[in-house]
């Protein structure tokens, strides 16, 4: 066969999953194919006495062919003919007398782990690079070869549900603790102690189909009613009802976990095919495809040998710790020792971090902190090939900076602006090259936010911009390029949500239904807690730089709630006072958030949903128009990374491909009667191409 | 159309429902067998000429599984001939038994049909039967369904109840059950539980407690809060509830129907029923209805469904005398009274479920039994006893004195 081979050791059959095309595996229609036939085959060899299912492959198998789960849509009916061969050939290995264990060569993650769930006993490597899980539930669909129903009855309801339910994916360690795994051993070792599990002659027949089984968690109790309830609604309160996978996999778990395997494996089929026949997966799995294309490298562009941060506020000290972590040497520059000490303390506070979750050694510690150097002295400097500013967000302040950069550093070096707002070409004009002039804009946590807009200004190199992302990648952020403009596209398009939100505010509608729009409509905080996180104080500078450039309308009305937060002294979440207070134990909407309330302009939250996002609709088209989006990829990754726009609808490219054009148009030609001229597009507005 | 009427009312005293609790001992099945053996003795009826013993109960497997109904009747020593049912609305069972036991008299299907209810709270746990309703994802994850508790929050943060405000009733609650205790009120109507020897377990309700102030309560730990944010259930609120920032949990066990082990009985029968054996009416059902609400809120029903049945009759809130709401929680109370733009005096004068506990499946044979004694003690004309449900439901029936 040509992607599954069997052969016999020890007297036992071993079948090793070795896929032709890839030096991993996956399963699509021909493994399915071949991996069926050849496990019913050997069940049903009389002369046949253990089996070993195992992977040529340094990994064990990472499940179903994302290629083919990207279009499962138009692919029903393939995918429905392979979950029923596999259901039928895994129910074939759990209840049969012959004993098969799974010897995983390393990550066995969804319909990989789904087949080893089928075997009466795991053997996997005590190493800690290897991953178990089930996480399909992040593609928008679930566990479809028995996992929701085997894994349930192998570790329990409610660790199953947990695991399932988040698409975590655990090390071998934790794996083990949970169950999932029942034994570890060396890599050398693997083969030889799954022929000393099967020299023992255990039974055969999966644990759930021996007499004495018995399963936990059932829901027909005082403590299952307790632990169902609480699951069912901590999931609808993460996912506000908008993934059907979810609601799906709890019930294929609870209508399954009471049937006997046959009946079970056809609740979850049917259940399965329900969730493939929305377009979320598709729309997810879009998403996490493009992300991968983007991060991926292309051959060395450049080298970086030297990495130069000016500014060590959050986003330098961010900045410069994850280039440290990624490799890099880097040298942070402050005004002065203390100051540029900071970048310090944060790449200390996040190695221990490592440390305490063992993802970092000691020694990974100590070479990532002897990679970071500061001074207060700019002409150290010397030698770098990047430098990236980072520093307050003043024209005047950046091109007395340039002006200091310029003479110290190679005619090659890269300068690269980390502004949120100001207009890269702008800035440029503060340097004697611009060609070699780029804007890298990071998000805030760095370490956690994904994505850097690289940002071409009007003379930047194409070579330029090709660095930028090779360094993106290298520090395994995702890059978006746009085109140059006020805002950009992340800022410009973002900012539009919180702005919508204080027009509502100021409008009289009650600030917690405002909020509650928003979580509604799919984003992942209310606009008025979004505010408080982005600084009240930085929303108003955005908003200044935005009044200069004249890209909004109704600026006057935003920018008079925000004035008033300040004047009150208001700043947001790192005062611990914006439009919520905050304390130790959680956040609620301060007393005088409620201040513009009127109660005979409330809105149906309906309008209110689709005021927060046509107006990020509207401007995406717009920036579109303008030509400072590039691709619709760019479009939808940089929104979904950027700032959480829901991820399920597949980005805002993708939501008005959903709405489709004409449909769009007529939704903000109501919003632009009813509620703003904002919501006006341009009368000359062409249809994008992405369309 | 024949007339119903209530000829007497039997119940056990409530026992707190914990495995210290004095009726703790003492299976569901003895609870309702012995008050149905009081309630023949003490009319002398002929126990061969009930149609039909009608029980509610809202954890009904177990020991209060299988149809408690007949078993209790069995057990009793009444006649083999008659029948049990057991039925099951959550909290209203127990008056919603008297509503069918009242339909089949009134449409002259039967003549004398005994309803009630039973429920010991220590013994089989409340929520123990779980049920599609609470645990099948394709209805708890589409319909928010919370527990009680934090629905009861959430009315008081709607209504901007203070905690204060909550507990000033939960103190009244507890003066009017004693002074009702005091004054004898209940004398004529809970009878000891005994062992088979004759010896008494318990007397008079073992959960009312005396010298409960607002102080005293102000103690009391909120109970809901860290389920409503832990689980999720104070967040999926907001989808129905938007401009709900954040619950206010308010509630506590001193505020709360107490958890008790109880039965109750009530002797329902035609004009000639009673004429027959002799015995005097103490009401006539006039009247009762249910209906549903949103779920989520779930409790805010006995308005609801108050106003339904009293517009039903051709009456009006203010033709009601008196009223028996049940106090599941302090804020269930609060909000009925404001919707219904009622004095607070008119409702429950003899104390309620937060002094004297809420045996769930038996509560609603108390308040109608309660509420019969006192229109006949005060010579009112009209009365109606509600009671909200789990799940978003309520229940209400009217009586009357039987004349006119």
């Amino acid at each position: 066969m040509k992607h599954v081979n069997s052969y016999q050791m020890e007297g036992y059959t071993v079948i090793e999953l070795n896929h032709n095309d890839h030096d991993y595996n996956v399963i699509d229609q021909a493994v399915a194919e071949e991996f069926c036939a050849l496990m019913d085959a050997t069940l049903d060899d009389t002369n046949c006495s253990g089996v070993i299912l195992t992977s040529a492959n340094n990994t064990f198998c990472s499940g179903a062919d994302i290629q083919l789960l990207s279009q499962i849509n138009r692919y029903q009916s393939e995918v429905s003919d392979i979950i029923e061969k596999i259901h039928q050939t895994t129910m074939k290995m759990e209840s049969s007398s012959i004993p098969i264990v799974a010897a995983l060569t390393g990550t066995a993650v969804g319909g990989g782990l789904e087949l080893a769930l089928a075997c009466q006993y795991r053997i996997a490597i005590d190493e800690p690079t290897s991953r178990y899980g089930l996480p399909e539930i992040k593609l928008g669909i679930f566990p479809g070869f028995g996992g929701s129903q085997r894994l349930p009855r192998l570790i329990g309801v409610q660790k199953s549900l947990e695991l399932m339910l988040k698409g975590s994916t655990v090390p071998s360690v934790k794996a083990k603790a949970l169950g999932i795994i029942d034994e570890l051993t060396t890599r050398d070792q693997l083969l030889s102690q799954a022929v000393n599990y099967l020299n023992t002659s255990p039974t055969g027949k999966s644990r759930w189909l021996q007499s004495d089984f018995q399963m936990k968690d059932m829901p027909h109790s005082y403590s299952g009613m307790m632990t169902w309830s609480a699951a069912i609604t901590l999931a609808r309160s993460q996912t506000k009802g908008h993934y059907p996978a979810v609601k799906a996999l709890l019930s294929a778990v609870y209508e399954g976990i009471g049937l006997g395997m046959e009946q079970a494996l056809l609740v979850e089929h049917q259940y399965f095919m329900m969730v493939v026949n929305s377009p979320i997966p598709e729309n997810l799995i879009r998403i996490y495809l493009s992300q991968k294309a983007l991060v991926k490298c292309k051959p060395v562009v450049k080298t970086f040998k030297k990495i130069s941060i000016i500014g060590s506020g959050l986003m330098g000290s961010g900045i410069a710790s994850v280039a440290c972590l990624a490799g890099f040497k880097v040298h942070v520059v402050d005004t002065s020792m203390e100051k540029a000490k900071q970048s310090e303390g944060y790449l200390k506070r996040l190695l221990d971090a490592g440390l305490k979750r063992k993802r970092y050694t000691e020694s990974i510690v100590s070479d990532c902190l002897s990679r970071l150097s500061v001074s207060d002295q700019i002409d150290t400097i010397r030698g770098s090939d990047l430098v990236i500013e980072a520093v307050f967000e003043s024209r005047e302040v950046k091109e007395k900076i340039y002006r200091q950069i310029e003479p110290l550093i190679d005619s090659e070096a890269i300068i690269a602006s980390n502004t949120s707002s100001i207009p890269i070409s702008e800035l440029a004009k503060g340097v004697t090259n611009p060609k070699r002039f780029v804007g890298l804009h990071f998000f805030s946590p760095v370490e956690k936010m994904a994505l850097v807009e690289v940002i071409k200004g009007k003379q930047t190199t194409d070579s330029v911009i090709a660095s930028a992302r090779y360094f993106s990648q290298k520090i395994s952020k995702v890059p978006i390029t746009v085109n140059d403009g006020c805002g950009f596209y992340t800022t410009r398009v973002f900012a539009r949500y919180p702005q919508e939100a204080l027009i509502c505010l100021k409008e009289g509608i009650h600030p917690a239904v405002i909020e509650q729009a928003g979580r509604v409509a799919g984003m992942p905080m209310g606009p008025l807690e979004i505010s408080d996180a982005v600084g009240i104080d930085v929303m108003s500078h955005i908003m200044s730089i935005a009044k200069d450039y004249d890209i909004y309308h109704d600026m006057d009305i935003s920018s008079s709630v925000i004035d008033h937060m300040v004047s009150q002294s208001r700043l947001g979440k790192k005062s611990k006072k914006g439009f919520y207070d905050y304390q130790s134990n959680g956040h609620s909407l301060w007393s005088g958030s409620y201040e513009w309330v009127q109660t005979d302009r409330q809105i149906s939250l309906v309008d209110l949903g689709q005021r927060l996002m046509y107006g990020q609709l509207i401007e995406m088209i717009k920036c579109w128009d303008e030509s400072i989006l590039r691709s619709d990829v760019d479009a939808d990754i940089g929104a979904v990374l950027g700032w959480g726009f829901a991820p399920y609808v597949g980005g805002p490219a993708a939501l008005i491909k959903t709405i489709g054009w004409e449909g769009f148009l007529k939704d903000s030609a109501y919003l632009a009667d009813t509620y703003g001229e904002r919501f006006r597009l341009p009368a000359d507005i062409n249809k994008p191409d992405f369309l | 159309m024949k007339e119903c009427f209530i000829y007497d009312h039997q119940r056990t005293p409530r026992g707190i429902g914990k495995p210290q609790g004095k009726l703790h001992a003492f299976r569901p099945v003895y609870l309702l067998a012995s008050i149905l053996q009081r309630l023949v003795t003490r009319n002398g009826f002929d126990s061969a000429s009930i149609d039909d013993v009608i029980i509610g109960c809202v954890e009904p497997h177990s020991e209060q599984g299988g149809n408690i109904a007949r078993a209790a009747v069995l057990l009793s020593g009444m006649s083999e001939t008659v029948p049990g049912m057991q039925i099951n609305r959550f909290c209203a069972s127990g008056l919603d038994s008297n509503s069918i036991a009242a339909a089949k008299i009134i449409s002259g299907q039967a003549e004398a049909v005994i309803a009630g209810g039973v429920e010991c709270m220590s013994r089989v746990k409340m929520g123990s039967s779980s049920g599609a309703l609470f645990v099948d994802p394709s209805i708890v994850y589409d319909h928010q369904i919370i527990p009680q508790g934090i629905s009861a929050d959430l009315i008081a943060t709607r209504e901007g109840y203070s905690r204060t405000d909550l507990d000033a009733w939960a103190v009244l609650s507890q003066s009017r059950a004693r002074n009702a205790w005091e004054n004898g009120y209940f004398s004529d109507q809970v009878a000891p539980v005994s062992w088979p020897t004759g010896r008494v377990a318990l007397a008079h309700d073992e959960h009312m407690r005396s010298g409960v102030t607002l102080e005293s309560l102000a103690e009391l730990k909120p109970s809901f809060a860290m389920m409503g944010a832990l689980a999720g259930y104070d967040s999926v609120i907001k989808e129905k509830y938007p401009d709900v920032d954040q619950i206010n949990h308010v509630h506590h066990p001193g505020n709360s129907s107490g958890i008790v082990d109880g039965a109750a009985v009530n002797l329902l029968g035609t004009k000639a029923f009673g004429e027959r054996y002799g015995l005097t009416p103490l009401a006539r059902i006039k009247g009762f209805h249910s209906t549903g609400i949103d779920p989520t809120i779930m409790l805010t029903a006995p308005s609801v469904v108050s106003r339904m049945l009293i517009e039903k009759q051709g009456l009006s809130i203010r033709d009601i005398d008196s009223w028996e709401i049940n106090e599941a929680f302090s804020s269930v109370v609060l909000k009925a009274i404001n919707d219904l733009s009622i004095d607070e005096s008119l409702v429950n004068p003899d104390g309620g479920s937060i002094a004297m506990g809420h045996p769930l499946g038996a509560t609603g044979s108390i308040l109608l039994g309660t509420l019969a004694r006192r229109l006949k003690r005060n010579d009112l004309n009209k009365a109606v006893v509600t009671l909200c449900v789990a799940g978003g439901m309520g229940s209400a029936m009217l009586i009357d004195n039987g004349v006119g």
